[in-house]
Parts: structure tokens; sequence; C-alpha cells
């Protein structure tokens, strides 16, 4: 780890203000929230900001459900969004998506905001002893796509990168059409969450939309009658602290025994946060069946792209999305 | 009870006398042993896997403030005398040692040592170290281009393969036959307790703290190495983090402390991050198996056939040689074994828990479950009627065998009849239900021992060289020195984890308790004749001390098993041990034995995989804690588990290097992954055995449990995988979708 400094401030605008001074001098900065993520990048030298400014006790830590939707200040903790009662009740998708993720001290301490932005597992990123690795060395090729990559995505890669982005959170917040509150040099501006996650393409090293310095304020879930009728179902290599093969965040509106609206997010599987619009289309509706699940779940993975140890994902994260359909809608087998 | 009527504290459930220590973060490790002012050392690893060091500029590390020293073979070589394996001869784990040359034969090799005043600065040291290599081509593991297969016995003359009748002939006449090839996978350690080393020079004497499974080893490894007087040697290990056989045998580490420490003139400690200690350090290799079992009409094996591959490096020539053993499990007249060695580019292999055993078990137990299945017999039944009480390969007996009554009282307590034979039979909703089970063996080993017991009014103090790796050796020997004494086990000071104590063997072969055990018998027994006391237990021996008038009396025992030799004890005091026993006892031969039942779930869409509960049962002899027994079966049972479902040390083909080199990649299960883990203890005396009686249990739950899972898998599914770990991709499989 190199040296830097850690810098505490007032206020979000104070911090915004700092970022734009170390900047402006040349210096790289980054914001620490719980830090689970941050220290270990550092660890591992891929993070080596000059500054750290220390915004977890001031950004907005605020969880509010109102008629309109779901408030998540970016600055909760995953533990406290995991278990407040309207997410619970009215957002499971939400709730279950955190309770899945990390370990249990890891979700005491890392904040929504930082969740959203955490780093891929490829080893060939995180170990900077691989030579190969566009992300982290962009141009330098990709370790992956010809070595380990069962871990890998089978959507939404390029010939660049096909490192999966990992979490859960994400896919529960693109689901349910969540908004980013941003804040930066310019004040703030919202985008939705669906663009905030780039693919990779040509240019794996940028990896959001985010403007230089900008940070997350809060995420904003509109309300709708699908929310309810919402979960996430994970399967990994372990029941707990072990990252997604695949994973679905599926919500339905049903509208008699037709579905009114799905939603499907696919995790484990993919470069980014991944809507499977596709199969949501081809559900719009109709009855839902175990048929109708199963042709959603290959729908979904439709424009794969799978490797050779990957492939399975495919299948895989077909029964996913399958399952959690079939869970969301009560059906028995 | 014992002859006064007391109850006895053998087989009594004591609980462990360090657990409060270890809960409450008390217990001290090697690396937590007080040290002046040390220096802090970081370790440089290769990067590459096969090739040479073509420069390195070691100006910006050395310019980095406080940082002291850095080592590499531009100044070690020559001036440190390498290290030689136990094989050739020396202390070490392998013919291979570092910063000899520029040479690279491993990734992760070390390449050079940054020594500094904080362990940060060392780190930022390493960081700025500027090393450049020219990389060859590499085997990784099997089939790698530049993979030298060989059989062992070239490499190594005078290796036998175990062979017998014509398998080539019975296997014509065989009523049922499977033939199939297994895999394992490449496992680490991983213990939660770091490998570390700190060293220091008091004038001419040398101190060591390192966990250590044999500080024997260490010890006199170090003094050869540094052409020291023995007694100038003093080696401390006070409680271990887990060894599983990774905390053995003196390391390069533990020179390099000892030689940056002579050099600096201060304490040098070394702890090694986790990434390293996946490649300093041996693992268990990966291996492969080609197994034809054939039975007669009537369920009789009439054909064992097992060839196999294990993995190695191109410096040392390390084989397990699982077969040896595993020809011992069940009554077969024609037996065809091949052992075969690859060698790959990559550290060498180190022992791990059953090391023979749980890779050569797995292909037996998922075999017998085939040819159980092609034969149409219940795979319990299969075991049971191909059960012997004489060993197939010498017509020699067993000093005692209880897998029948392992297999029977297990397979009871679990509900085995309940069992449907056809595969994807039973189900609950959406989960499908597999029923397997498995044998198990291990064999007994033991070796001389040398124990020291001092008694006062206050009670008993026993001190001998052995390890607390973890599986409560203190409360089990103040249980034994209690016992033959006739105090209370709480009155028994047990001291273990110093090199200046009486030697004792290595804590490997499960063999701690039995040799020391009998250690300290035969010290308690001599104490007690001396005072006039009946030998064996019995009247308080402080009794007989205050009636002696006598204010304490201490006596050294040598103990030393039948057949271990002349010289066996005087070995013991120069870092050798001269172990026998399993297949080389004389006369009958010795092997514990179990039994595993598991149940799997697995989901019937995504394919998960769940294992609810398992039932194994063990007879090891005689049980001195049923309470630490316990928990060290059951702690092998789940590493069993894990085998069969989680744990593979990743290799990049092509760099011959792991991509999962830490514990958040490289899977061990959590606690949510284990459910009911019952444990059978069946009850076996068995007075051949020297000493005690003990047979060991440290390993014994461990192998075979990978086949139950297995086994179960197939009965839930109809999938039948042959390569551990068992992965959920296994079941998205052609075979599958046709089930």
């Amino acid at each position: 780890m190199r040296p830097f400094a850690y810098v505490r401030a007032g206020s979000l605008a104070e911090v915004v203000d700092l970022e734009r001074q170390a900047r402006a001098a040349g210096s790289a900065v980054a914001y620490l929230g719980g830090g689970t993520s941050l220290v270990d990048l550092m660890k591992l030298d891929l993070a080596a900001p000059a500054h750290v400014i220390e915004v977890a006790g001031l950004g907005d830590d605020r969880i509010e459900a109102t008629p309109a939707g779901l408030h998540l200040g970016a600055a909760a903790t995953m533990a406290d969004a995991a278990a407040h009662p309207a997410v619970l009740r009215d957002y499971p998708v939400v709730a279950q998506s955190l309770a899945l993720a990390a370990s249990r001290q890891i979700r005491a301490m890392a904040r929504l905001g930082g969740n959203v932005l955490q780093r891929t597992r490829c080893a060939y990123f995180r170990d900077t002893s691989w030579p190969a690795c566009n992300k982290r060395s962009p141009g330098s090729g990709c370790a992956a796509i010809g070595g380990v990559h069962r871990q890998h995505a089978v959507l939404g890669g390029s010939d660049a990168c096909i490192a999966a982005y990992p979490g859960d959170f994400a896919q529960a917040l693109i689901a349910l059409d969540a908004t980013v509150v941003l804040v930066g040099e310019g004040g703030a501006r919202h985008i939705r969450f669906a663009d905030l996650h780039r693919p990779p393409g040509a240019t794996p090293q940028v990896e959001t939309s985010l403007r230089p310095g900008e940070l997350i304020r809060s995420f904003e879930i509109p309300a709708g009658a699908h929310t309810r009728r919402s979960l996430y179902l994970k399967v990994r290599d372990r029941q707990s602290f072990a990252f997604a093969l695949a994973s679905a965040a599926v919500a339905l509106a049903l509208d008699g025994d037709r579905i009114g609206e799905a939603r499907i997010a696919l995790g484990g599987v993919a470069t980014r946060p991944w809507r499977a619009r596709e199969a949501e289309a081809h559900l719009k509706g109709r009855r839902l069946s175990q048929q109708a699940a199963a042709e959603a779940g290959r729908l979904a993975f439709a424009g794969a792209a799978p490797l050779s140890q990957n492939a399975f994902k495919v299948e895989l994260g077909a029964a996913v999305v399958a399952e959690a359909l079939r869970k969301a809608g009560q059906l028995s087998l | 009870m014992n002859r006064e009527g007391k109850q006895s504290l053998i087989g009594a459930p004591v609980p462990r006398i360090d657990g409060r220590l270890k809960v409450t973060g008390a217990a001290e490790y090697a690396d937590d042993l007080p040290l002046d002012n040390p220096a802090q050392g970081v370790l440089a690893t290769s990067p590459i896997a096969r090739g040479r060091v073509v420069s390195m500029d070691l100006a910006a590390a050395r310019a980095v403030p406080g940082v002291l020293a850095v080592y590499t073979c531009e100044n070690v070589a020559g001036r440190l005398k390498p290290l030689k394996s136990q094989g050739s001869g020396g202390f070490g784990m392998s013919d291979f040692f570092p910063l000899r040359s520029n040479d690279i034969v491993h990734h992760g090799q070390i390449v050079a040592l940054v020594v500094a005043e904080t362990d940060k600065i060392a780190h930022e040291g390493v960081r700025r170290l500027d090393i450049q290599y020219e990389t060859a081509p590499s085997a990784a593991t099997f089939d790698s281009p530049g993979a030298e297969t060989r059989p062992l016995g070239e490499l190594r003359p005078g290796t036998q393969p175990q062979r017998k009748g014509d398998a080539d002939a019975a296997l014509k006449s065989a009523a049922f036959a499977v033939s199939a090839e297994y895999e394992t996978s490449p496992q680490v350690h991983a213990a939660i307790e770091l490998y570390s080393s700190a060293a220091y020079w008091q004038g001419d004497n040398l101190i060591v703290h390192e966990p250590s499974q044999w500080l024997g080893n260490k010890l006199y490894g170090a003094a050869e190495q540094f052409g020291l007087d023995p007694s100038h040697v003093m080696v401390r290990s006070p409680f271990v983090g887990g060894g599983f056989g990774g905390k053995g045998s003196i390391t390069p580490r533990l020179s390099l402390a000892a030689f940056a420490s002579k050099e600096l003139k201060r304490p040098v400690r070394i702890v090694v991050p986790r990434n390293q200690c996946f490649t300093t350090h041996g693992h268990r290799a990966e291996t492969r198996h080609r197994l034809t079992l054939a039975a007669s009409a009537d369920g009789r094996l009439l054909v064992y056939r097992h060839h196999s591959w294990e993995a190695t490096s191109r410096s040392d020539v390390t084989s397990m040689s699982g077969t040896d053993n595993s020809v011992r499990m069940y009554a077969c007249a024609n037996v065809d074994t091949a052992l075969n060695l690859t060698r790959v580019d990559r550290v060498n292999p180190a022992a791990m828990r059953a090391p023979p055993e749980v890779p050569f078990l797995f292909p037996l137990e998922s075999a017998m479950d085939e040819l159980a299945h092609k034969a149409g017999i219940d795979p319990l039944e299969f075991r049971l009627r191909n059960d012997t009480d004489r060993d197939p390969m010498s017509d020699r007996g067993f000093s005692s065998r209880s897998l029948a009554q392992c297999l029977r009282q297990g397979a009871e307590r679990f509900g085995w009849s309940r069992r449907t034979p056809s595969p994807r039979s039973m189900r609950d909703g959406d989960w499908l239900i597999g029923w397997g089970c498995a044998s198990t063996m291990y064999p007994t080993y033991y070796a001389p021992a040398v124990a020291r017991v001092r008694i006062d009014a206050e009670g008993a103090r026993v001190q001998a060289a052995t390890h607390e790796i973890g599986t409560g050796v203190q409360t089990v020997l103040a249980q034994i020195a209690g016992e033959r004494l006739g105090i209370p086990a709480d009155r028994v000071l047990v001291e273990t984890g110093d090199s200046r104590l009486p030697p004792t063997p290595y804590s490997g072969g499960s063999m701690t308790t039995a040799v020391v055990g009998s250690a300290i018998v035969q010290a308690c027994d001599a104490i007690r004749r001396r005072l006039g006391g009946a030998v064996g237990g019995g009247e308080d021996a402080r009794t007989l001390l205050a009636r002696a008038g006598l204010g304490s009396v201490e006596e050294l025992a040598e103990w030393s098993p039948p057949g271990a030799g002349a010289d066996a004890v005087q070995a013991l005091y120069k870092g050798r041990v001269n172990g026998n026993g399993g297949a080389y006892k004389e006369g009958s031969m010795a092997f514990a034995f179990g039994a595993h039942f598991v149940e799997v779930r697995v989901h019937v869409n995504t394919r998960e995989i769940r294992v609810p509960r398992s039932v194994s049962a063990f007879a090891a002899g005689r049980i001195i804690n049923e309470r630490t027994a316990r928990s060290q079966l059951m702690g092998g049972v789940i590493w069993g588990l894990s085998s069969a479902l989680r744990e593979r040390a990743e290799l990049d083909l092509r760099a011959s290097r792991y991509v999962n080199d830490n514990l958040g990649e490289y899977l061990i299960p959590v606690n949510a992954d284990i459910g009911s883990v019952d444990i059978l203890l069946v009850p076996e005396v068995d007075a051949t055995i020297p000493g005690l009686g003990v047979k060991g249990i440290g390993e014994l739950g461990n192998p075979g449990a990978d086949a139950a899972v297995a086994n179960a898998v197939f009965h839930a599914t109809g999938v039948r995988v042959r390569r551990l770990p068992i992965r959920i991709e296994d079941l998205f499989t052609a075979e599958e979708r046709g089930a």
C-alpha cells in the first residue's frame, strides 16, 4: 500500500470542493465510505489515491418509503437497508439482494453507494502480477479469455473484456428502474441506474458514466404494483460469502392470471447490471406458467456468448430466471 | 471405572483445557511471542513459473526510508547452505532451495527478501524491486506440453506396485465390471494461521518462532544448516492455528529469517501473506486414476485394478502411493496397481491430511458404488459382502478391523434401509434426494516418543515437545497422566510447543496421542514404582509422595514401540522419526476403519447441491476423550465434504499458476454449507496396538467422505461425477438432460 493523505470534510459540498482542488493539482482522489472495497483495492495496488476523503458520515443515509417510491441514501449501510421494515415488506428484491451479499461484517460496514461501484472479481484484474488485463492496463490484452473464466460473463462482453459485474444490489436497482442522484462540481443531476455502468466495449477501464469527482447521493426507486411481488434468487458455489454464478432479480405485476408487467435482471452472468428486456416482453400479457417461465429464461440468454468454462451459465442462468419467476408467481412444480 | 471405583478419565469427554484461552484470544501462537525490536521481512516471489531472472535493480527498494536490507541470490547464494529434502537425507521439504541462482522453477518462488523497520515499509520495498524475467514455457499439470510422466519405479528404483493374481483373466470371467477414470484437484492447506517465521540470535544461539508440527525437524534442520550444535538452537511454537501437514518441515523462510537476523544483528520476523501461502509451500497434488473393478454374479470382488498418476515437481519425487493402503480395504483375488508421476513446473507437493487416502479412496469408493449399481446390489451390502479379516495382499490378519460394524451401525443411525435403490427415486418437493455411502481407512502408525513427568504436592507437570495443532492434545495428555497418577486432569499442567522439551515425532500420521501418551504412561508408571505404589493408576500419586516424605519426583521416559529398532530413540534425538505400523506392522497389520453415509439434495431446476446431513461411524481402538475425538472426526468429515464440493486450487494452464490464491476465491465451506454431521464412535478394543491401544483419529474422518457425496449425487440425479470437486456445471450435462 502506498502512502496517502486521509481527509475529513464537513459536508458533501466541501468534499466535492476538496476533490476538485486535489484533481486540479494532479492528485488522485478516492472517496472512503465503508472502506470494504477501497481498502482491498489499495492493498492490491489497484487503487493508489494520494488523497482519501471520508464521506461515510456526511452523505445521505436516509431510507424512506413513500407512496411515490423508495428513497435509499447512498451512505446507508447494506445491513440497515436490508433490515428496513418498509424495504422488507414492499421491496423484498432489494432486501434480499443485499442480505445475500458478502458477509454480515461487510454488510455492516459497506455503504450502498460504494456497493454498486464495486469492481470485478476477475483474478487477472485483481492481481497486478498478471501482465494482461485491458481493464487494469488498457491495451495489454485479456488474460481471462484464454485462461480461467468459469466465473466470467456470458452477456455484454467484448474482445477486450469479459469480466463479470459482481454485485447483487445493482440487479434489484436496474430491475426496478431506479434513478441515481449524483452530486458533483456542477451540482446535482439524475441519471437512470441503467445508464450508470457502461459496457466494456473497447474501453473496459471506463466502468461508469460518473463524471470526475462525482459521487452518488441516493437511489430513487419508483413505486409500482410489481415491487411487492419481487425476489432475488442467487446461486453460488457456497451458501454464503460468495459471488453469484447466476442470479436473478425479478418483479411481477399480475393482472388476474396474466402477467401485467415483468422485470428481470441478471447477476453473475453479465459485464454490468443486466436487464433481460426480451424475456420481460415475452411474458407481458401471458399466463404465468412453467413453460412461460422456462421460455423467458431461455430468451434472457439468447444473446449469450459463452466460452468453454462458463458455458454452463447459459443453462444455469436460464434455470435461475425460470425458478425465480416460478417462486415470484408462487407456481408449484 | 478404574480399580478404586472412580470414574476413569480415559474416554471421558473432558472439555478442552485450552478452550477459554482460545475463545478469549489469550492463547499464544508463534507469531504472538514477543521479540525485542524486530525488523520485518517480506518475501518477493516470482510471477513466472519457469525461466530466469535477467536483471534486478534494487536501488529503488533500498532507497525506501526504513528499508534495512534486500536479500537476493546475489548476496545469499554461497552464504546460506541450502536445505535438502528428507528424501535426500536432509530436513527440508524439497530438494529445490531458492536464492541459489537466477533460475525460476515455479510460480511463487522466493526471489528476494526485503527487511525493513515495519512490514508496511518492507511491502513498499518489495513493490519497488525492479526484477526482469525471461519466461520459458512451463508445464502446469497433466497433459501440459512438457510435462513428463513416468512410472514411480523408474524415478524411485525399488518401488513395487501391488500386484496379485491375474486381473486380465479374472476380468473375462467376471459377471460385472466397471472401468472409469477419476480425478482429484490440487488443494492447499489454507490454515487460518498464516505461515510465519521469526528468528534471532543470542551469541551463538539461534532462537526461532515458527508454527510447527515438527519442532525436532526445524531444530536439527536449522542446526545443520547453520553449523550449530543442536543444543544451541531453540524452536518455539506454543499453539498452532491449523497445520494439516503444512507446518512440518523446516522452510526456506525460516532459513532466510535466521540468515537475515545474523546479518542485521536483530530479530527478523516474516509473516507470509495469504497469496504466498499458496506458493511458498507445497499443496495436495492433483491426481488421476483409471480403475477397473469386477465382481462375480454373487457380488464378490474379483478384480481391483487401480492405475494412478500424481503431479509432482521437477526437483523431487513426491508420491503419496495411496494404493499401498487402499488394497487392504476389500477382499479381492486379483489386484493390479500402478503408480505414475507427472513432473510439472510447480512447487513441490506436500503432505496434507490423510495424504494417500484422500485422493486414492475417492476413486475406489466411487467405483465400488458404480459396480454395486451395475450388479443391482445395495452399495452397503456390496461393501459388507467384500469385507475381509485377512489382508488380501499378504494374507496377514488385522490387529482389529471393525469396518463391518461401522457400516452396519452407521447405516442403522442414518436410516439406510429406507433408501430406494433407483437414481432419482427419492424426492422432497423441488429437491431430489440422494443417499450415498463409502468406507474409510487410515493406517495406525507409531514411533518413539519421549516425555517427562514431574509430580509434587500440587499436582503433575507433563513436558513433551509435541504440538497443539488444534486437536486438543494438551487435554488428552492431561487425562492420560491424571489417570495413571490417580489425580484429576485439572491438576496436570501440560507443556508442549518448545524444542527444549523432550523430543517427540511430528504431529502427523495421526499418532500423537498414541505415542506421546504412551511415553507419559511409562513416565507415570516409573514414578509410581519409585514411590512404591501400584502401577497403572489408582491411589493418588500425591499421597504416595507424601508417604515417601518427598517433595517431588520426576521421571523421563523414552518410549519405543516394538519393531522401531534399537536406534529409534537415538534417532529421535537427532530429528529423525523411525515410524512403523500400518501395513508395515510386524505380525498383524494395523488400520482404523470407518463408514460415511451422506444425504444430498439437488434442486430439480437450479441443480444446487446441499448436504443437509451425514452420519459417519468410526472404530479406532481406544478413545481417550470422546469430545475431542468427535470434534476431530467431525472436522475430518467436513473437510471431506469440502473436497467433494468446494476445494480446488485453480490453475491457469498457460502460466502454471493459481488464479484463486485467497480465501475469498479458494472455496471452503461456510457454516451455512454444513448441516448435521453425526459422528458415531464404534467401540473397539485392540490390545495388540503398542502402548495405549490408541489407533489415532486425526485423519480417519476425511477420506471417503467425498466419495459418499459423489455417490449420493448419483443416487439423487443419475449423474456420475468422477472429478472433484463436483460443481453445479457437472449437473448441466448431456448425461443429466438424458437422465
